[in-house]
C-alpha cells in the first residue's frame, strides 16, 4: 500500500487548517524551543555540565523544586482523593459551588495567589500567626513553598479523579459487598485499584505543574540561595546577570524533565484506558 | 433519474470494500442494497452520494446520462438520509428542513415565503407539520427519521439515498416506518436506494434487491426473484433459513444422504462435490413411508408456539435439520419427540464448487 | 495536560444506595476534611485578597487603580490579551478542525506537541524568547542594528503570553468536536452547503459553549501570566509592566493595599471565568441529560 498521510474525506479545509496549525505551532513553540536547545552548542559540554548539573547552588535549587513538588503532589493525592470522592459520591449543601471553586487555581493568576498566600501565612498573617505561636515558620521558608505548590496542583488531581470515580460502577461495590467484603476491604481491593491509574495521572500532572511553577512560589519562598530558591527562579537570576548560557543549561534540564513527565503522563493515561473495552 | 455504476472499486488500506462493482438502478425504483456488515453496501451508497471517493482511476457513476464521478457532493444533488439522522441539533425542525434552501446561492435561493411554504409542504408530507418549532432532541426516533427525510427532499434531489434508514429504531416503529416509506415512495416516485442488513426489510419494501457480499454484488433481482431463485450459495444462505447437505453431482442428478434427486435442468452441473440446500418449509414430514424416496430421521424437539410448527430432526447420519409445517398438519400427524419419521425435500437447490 | 480543565458532563451523586456507602459519621468527617482543606488553600486566600484590597476604604481602592502606573499596566494587559486571545482562538479552531474531523498519521504526536506549553515552566517560556531576541540571543545583534526591540518591550510580552496560553482553546475544542463526529457536516454538504456555510452554520454553533469557555480561560491566563512575562518584560514601570508585574512591584514596595487592589481585579476575572465555566457545564449537562432521556424514550 502506498504511504498515505491522511484518509480521504469529503469535508473541506484540511490543508488550510492543518497548514496554519503547523505553521503557527512551529513559529511560536517549536522554533523557539529548538533555539534554546541549539543555544547549548555555544558552550562546551564541561561548561554545560558544571552549570546545569554540578553547580552546588543549582543542585540545591533542584532539590528544593523537586522535593517540594513531590510533597505538594503527595498532599494533593491524599486530600484531592478525599475531595473528589466527596464531590462525586455525597450530597451536601453547596456541593456545586465547592465543585466550581476547585478550578480556582487554573484561573487565578499566580501572582495573586502568591501575594495572598504569603500574607496569609506570614508570621503576622491570619493563619501564619497560629503557626508562629508553636514556632513554625511557614512563609519565607520551606513549608511555604510546599503550600504554594499544593495550591496550584490541587485541581489536576481532583479533575483527573472525578471522571474515573464517576465511571466506577456501583455494581462493582455491590458485588464486593455481596461477597462478604467490608466497606474498607471494598475500598482497598476494588475502588482504589480501579482509580489508581487516574490517581497517579493526577499526581504526575500536579507534580509536573509544580516543578515549573514560578509566580506563587516566588513571593512566599523567601528565595534564599541554597535553601529556598527554586530552579525556575535561578534561571531568571542567571538571565538578570546576562548569563544566557547558565540560564540555558538549567532550562534544558527542566525541559527534559517536562518531556519525561509528559511521556509518563501519556503512558499513565494509556494505562488507565487499558481495561476499557 | 436512473443511476448507473460502472466498475467501481474502493479500498481502505488493505481492505477491499468494493471490488469492481457495476450496477444499474432504474429511474423511479426503490432499490435495496442488502448484505451483512462489511459487504460494502454502505460504501457503495456513500460513493453514489459523493461522500466517499472511489479508487483513483476506477469506474464511472452516471445519473441519467451525466457522469457525476467528479461532481462534489455539494453539487451532486442527492438526498442523503444518515443512519443516525445527523439532524442539526441546534436548529429547530423547520430550520433543519429549510437549511438546504437557505444555503443556496442568492440568485437560486427561493424567497423566504417560498421556503416557508415548501418546508410546511414537506412537513405535511412526512406528517410532522405540528412539530416545526421543536428541536431534534424533543422528537422520538421515528419522528427524527422523518425530519431527516423531509430535509433531504427539500433540495429536490435527483436521487434519494438512505443509509440503514430503520437501523436505529425499535422493532415496532421500524415496521410502521417501513410501510410508510413504501407509500411515500409511491407518492413522490423519486429514484431511491436504501441500505439494509435486514432481509425482511429489503424483501418487503424494495422493488429491487441488490444482494452484496465481500465487496461484490451477488445477485440483483425482484424480492421474489432473489428469494426463490438465488443465483449463489451466499444468497441462498443469507435470505432465510436453510438446511445444508453435502452431496455429489452425477450425470442423473444429485446424491445426498440416502437420497438421489434430479434437479431442474436450468441448474445442470458438472459432476463433483456439491452442497444441497433445502428451506425448512420445503421439508415434508411423513409418519409412514409412502413409496417415494425419503430419508429417515428422529424428532428431537418441537416448537409449536407460532404460526408454523418448527420441528428439529436428526438424520441417520447424525445431521440436524429444521422443518416447518402448518399447525393443522402437525396436529393431524401426531408427531412426538423421539418418534421416527420419513422426510422428503420438495425443493432443493444445488451449488457446486465451481459456482 | 489540559484534559483536566476541559468541560465535563456533571452527574450528581446519589447513585450509591443504602448499605454500600460509608456510615454517616465517616461521610461527614470526609466532607469536613475536604471542605477544610479547600477553605484553607483556596477560599482563605481569595477572601484575603478582597479584604486587604478594601480595608482602607473605597477611596484608596479606586485611587490605587486609577494611578497612572496602574492604568498603564491595565492598558498593557488589555493590549496583550487583545492580541493573544484572537490568534490563539484562530489557531485553536484550526487545530481542532483538522485534528477532530480528519484521520491522519501522527495525530497523537501533534496533540502532545500542542499540550507542550502546559508542561513547560513559564520561566522557560520567557527564556526561549530571550534566547531568540535578547541582546545576546540568536537574532539580538540584528535586531539592535535595525533598532527593533522585542525583549523588554511589548512584542516580547505578547510572544511569551501567546506561548503560555497557546493550547487553551484547542484543548477545549478537540474533545468536543471529536465527540460530535462528522455526520452533521456531511449532511450539510449533501444539502448543498459550501465549506464556509457548513462551518458557520453547523460546526461552530455546535461547539459554541466550549469555544466560549476556551476563550474566557485563555483570556484569564493571558491577563494573569506572571512568570513568562517577568522574564521578558524588564519591569519598566509605566511601560512594560502588566497587571501581575505591577502587583509584584507594589507588593515589594510594601504598598499592600494598592497591590491587593490590582490583584482584586484579576481575582474577579478568575471568579467570572469560574462562573462561565459552571454555566457552560450546566448547559452541557442539560444537553447531556436530554440526550440520555431521548435514548431512554427510544427504548420504551
Amino acid at each position: 500500500m502506498a504511504f498515505r498521510f491522511r484518509q480521504p474525506s469529503v469535508l473541506p479545509g484540511f490543508g488550510l487548517t492543518m497548514g496554519f496549525t503547523l505553521f503557527y505551532m512551529a513559529l511560536l513553540v517549536l522554533i523557539p524551543l529548538g533555539g534554546m536547545v541549539l543555544f547549548t552548542t555555544r558552550m562546551s559540554f564541561d561548561d554545560f555540565w558544571s552549570s546545569a548539573v554540578t553547580d552546588p547552588r543549582v543542585v540545591a535549587a533542584y532539590k528544593v523544586s523537586f522535593g517540594a513538588s513531590m510533597i505538594g503532589a503527595s498532599i494533593n493525592a491524599v486530600f484531592g482523593f478525599i475531595l473528589a470522592w466527596v464531590l462525586v459520591r455525597y450530597e451536601f449543601p453547596g456541593r456545586r459551588i465547592v465543585d466550581s471553586i476547585v478550578d480556582l487555581p487554573f484561573a487565578l493568576p499566580t501572582a495573586v495567589s502568591g501575594i495572598a498566600l504569603t500574607t496569609l501565612y506570614a508570621h503576622t498573617g491570619w493563619i501564619g500567626r497560629w503557626f508562629d505561636m508553636v514556632g513554625i515558620k511557614v512563609a519565607y521558608a520551606w513549608p511555604g513553598i510546599v503550600i504554594a505548590l499544593t495550591l496550584i496542583g490541587l485541581p489536576f488531581v481532583v479533575r483527573t479523579l472525578q471522571p474515573a470515580m464517576e465511571d466506577l460502577e456501583v455494581e462493582l461495590e455491590e458485588a464486593s459487598a455481596s461477597l462478604g467484603a467490608s466497606r474498607w476491604q471494598t475500598f482497598r481491593r476494588v475502588i482504589l485499584p480501579t482509580v489508581l491509574p487516574a490517581l497517579l495521572t493526577g499526581f504526575a500532572l500536579a507534580f509536573a505543574r509544580a516543578v515549573g511553577e514560578f509566580g506563587s512560589v516566588y513571593f512566599i519562598a523567601g528565595n534564599m540561595p541554597y535553601r529556598t530558591e527554586i530552579a525556575p527562579l535561578l534561571i531568571l537570576i542567571r538571565l538578570e546577570q546576562f548569563d544566557y548560557l547558565g540560564a540555558t543549561a538549567i532550562g534544558v534540564v527542566m525541559l527534559v524533565v517536562s518531556f519525561v513527565m509528559l511521556l509518563i503522563i501519556n503512558v499513565l493515561q494509556w494505562w488507565s484506558r487499558r481495561f476499557q473495552a | 433519474m436512473s443511476i448507473e455504476i460502472r466498475n467501481i472499486s474502493k479500498t481502505f488500506g488493505k481492505f477491499k470494500a468494493l471490488d469492481d462493482v457495476s450496477l444499474t438502478v432504474d429511474a423511479g425504483r426503490l432499490t435495496a442494497l442488502l448484505g451483512p456488515s462489511g459487504s460494502g453496501k454502505t460504501t457503495l451508497l456513500r460513493i453514489m452520494a459523493g461522500l466517499e471517493q472511489a479508487d483513483r482511476g476506477s469506474g464511472q457513476i452516471f445519473f441519467h446520462e451525466e457522469d457525476v464521478v467528479d461532481t462534489h457532493v455539494r453539487h451532486r444533488r442527492v438526498g442523503f438520509v444518515f443512519q443516525h439522522y445527523a439532524l442539526f441539533r441546534h436548529m429547530t425542525v423547520f430550520e433543519n428542513v429549510a437549511f438546504g434552501m437557505r444555503v443556496q446561492k442568492r440568485a437560486a435561493r427561493p424567497t423566504k415565503d417560498a421556503i416557508k411554504a415548501r418546508v410546511h409542504e414537506l412537513l405535511g408530507l412526512v406528517q410532522l407539520d405540528g412539530l416545526s418549532a421543536r428541536y431534534p432532541h424533543q422528537l422520538s426516533g421515528g419522528q427524527r427519521q422523518r425530519v431527516a427525510l423531509a430535509r433531504a427532499l427539500a433540495v429536490q434531489p435527483r436521487v434519494l439515498l438512505l443509509d440503514e434508514p430503520f437501523g436505529a429504531l425499535d422493532a415496532k416503529v421500524r415496521k410502521e416506518l417501513r410501510t410508510w416509506l413504501r407509500r411515500l415512495h409511491d407518492e413522490i416516485g423519486i429514484t431511491s436506494v436504501f441500505v439494509t442488513h435486514d432481509q425482511d426489510e429489503a424483501l418487503e419494501v424494495a422493488d429491487e434487491v441488490v444482494v452484496m457480499s465481500q465487496g461484490k454484488i451477488e445477485q440483483v433481482g425482484t424480492p421474489d426473484d432473489v428469494f426463490h431463485n438465488p443465483k449463489t450459495e451466499f444468497v441462498m444462505r443469507f435470505l432465510g433459513e436453510v438446511n445444508t447437505f453435502h452431496g455429489r453431482v452425477d450425470s442423473g442428478g444429485v446424491q445426498f444422504g440416502a437420497l438421489h434427486a434430479s434437479y431442474p435442468h436450468t441448474q445442470r452441473k458438472i459432476p463433483g462435490d456439491a452442497r444441497v440446500f433445502v428451506r425448512p418449509h420445503d421439508v415434508t414430514i411423513d409418519t409412514k413411508s409412502n413409496g417415494l424416496p425419503s430419508m429417515l430421521a428422529k424428532v428431537e424437539r418441537v416448537h409449536s408456539a407460532g404460526a408454523f410448527v418448527r420441528v428439529v430432526l436428526s438424520t441417520e447420519t447424525g445431521q440436524t435439520l429444521n422443518a416447518e409445517l402448518s399447525q393443522e398438519r402437525f396436529t393431524s400427524m401426531k408427531i412426538e419427540i423421539g418418534s421416527e419419521v420419513h422426510i422428503r425435500p420438495r425443493h432443493i437447490r444445488v451449488f457446486t464448487e465451481t459456482d | 495536560m489540559a484534559g483536566v480543565v476541559s468541560m465535563r458532563h456533571q452527574s450528581g451523586p446519589g447513585r450509591a444506595s443504602q448499605g454500600k456507602t460509608e456510615p454517616a459519621p465517616v461521610r461527614w468527617a470526609l466532607i469536613t476534611i475536604a471542605l477544610a482543606f479547600l477553605g484553607l488553600f483556596l477560599v482563605m486566600p481569595l477572601v484575603l485578597v478582597f479584604t486587604y484590597a478594601f480595608n482602607r476604604g473605597l477611596g484608596v481602592y479606586f485611587a490605587a487603580l486609577t494611578e497612572p502606573d496602574a492604568m498603564a499596566a491595565i492598558r498593557l494587559t488589555l493590549i496583550t490579551a487583545a492580541i493573544c486571545v484572537p490568534l490563539n482562538t484562530v489557531f485553536g479552531v484550526c487545530a481542532a478542525w483538522s485534528i477532530a474531523k480528519f484521520e491522519f498519521r501522527g495525530k497523537n504526536l501533534l496533540i502532545t506537541l500542542i499540550d507542550m506549553p502546559f508542561a513547560i515552566s513559564p520561566i522557560i517560556a520567557g527564556l526561549i524568547f530571550v534566547l531568540l531576541f535578547g541582546a545576546r540571543g540568536w537574532f539580538g545583534p540584528w535586531l539592535i542594528d535595525n533598532n527593533i526591540r522585542i525583549i523588554f518591550a511589548t512584542p516580547g510580552i505578547v510572544l511569551a503570553t501567546m506561548f503560555v496560553t497557546f493550547p487553551f482553546v484547542a484543548r477545549e475544542l478537540i474533545p468536543l468536536m471529536q465527540a460530535q463526529g462528522t455526520d452533521e457536516e456531511q449532511s450539510a454538504l449533501t444539502l448543498g452547503a459550501s465549506g464556509w456555510q457548513m462551518f458557520w452554520r453547523v460546526t461552530l454553533p455546535n461547539v459554541k459553549w466550549g469555544l466560549i469557555y476556551g476563550v474566557i480561560l485563555c483570556n484569564a491566563r493571558a491577563m494573569g501570566e506572571f512568570g513568562a512575562v517577568s522574564v521578558v518584560s524588564g519591569h519598566i514601570r509605566g511601560l512594560t509592566n502588566t497587571m501581575p508585574l505591577h502587583i509584584e512591584v507594589l507588593y515589594n514596595d510594601y504598598q499592600f493595599t494598592a497591590s491587593f487592589a490590582v490583584a482584586s481585579l484579576l481575582a474577579l476575572l478568575a471568579l467570572v471565568t469560574l462562573v462561565v465555566k459552571s454555566v457552560v457545564e450546566w448547559k452541557g449537562a442539560r444537553e447531556h441529560a436530554q440526550a440520555v432521556r431521548e435514548a431512554e424514550s427510544e427504548q420504551s
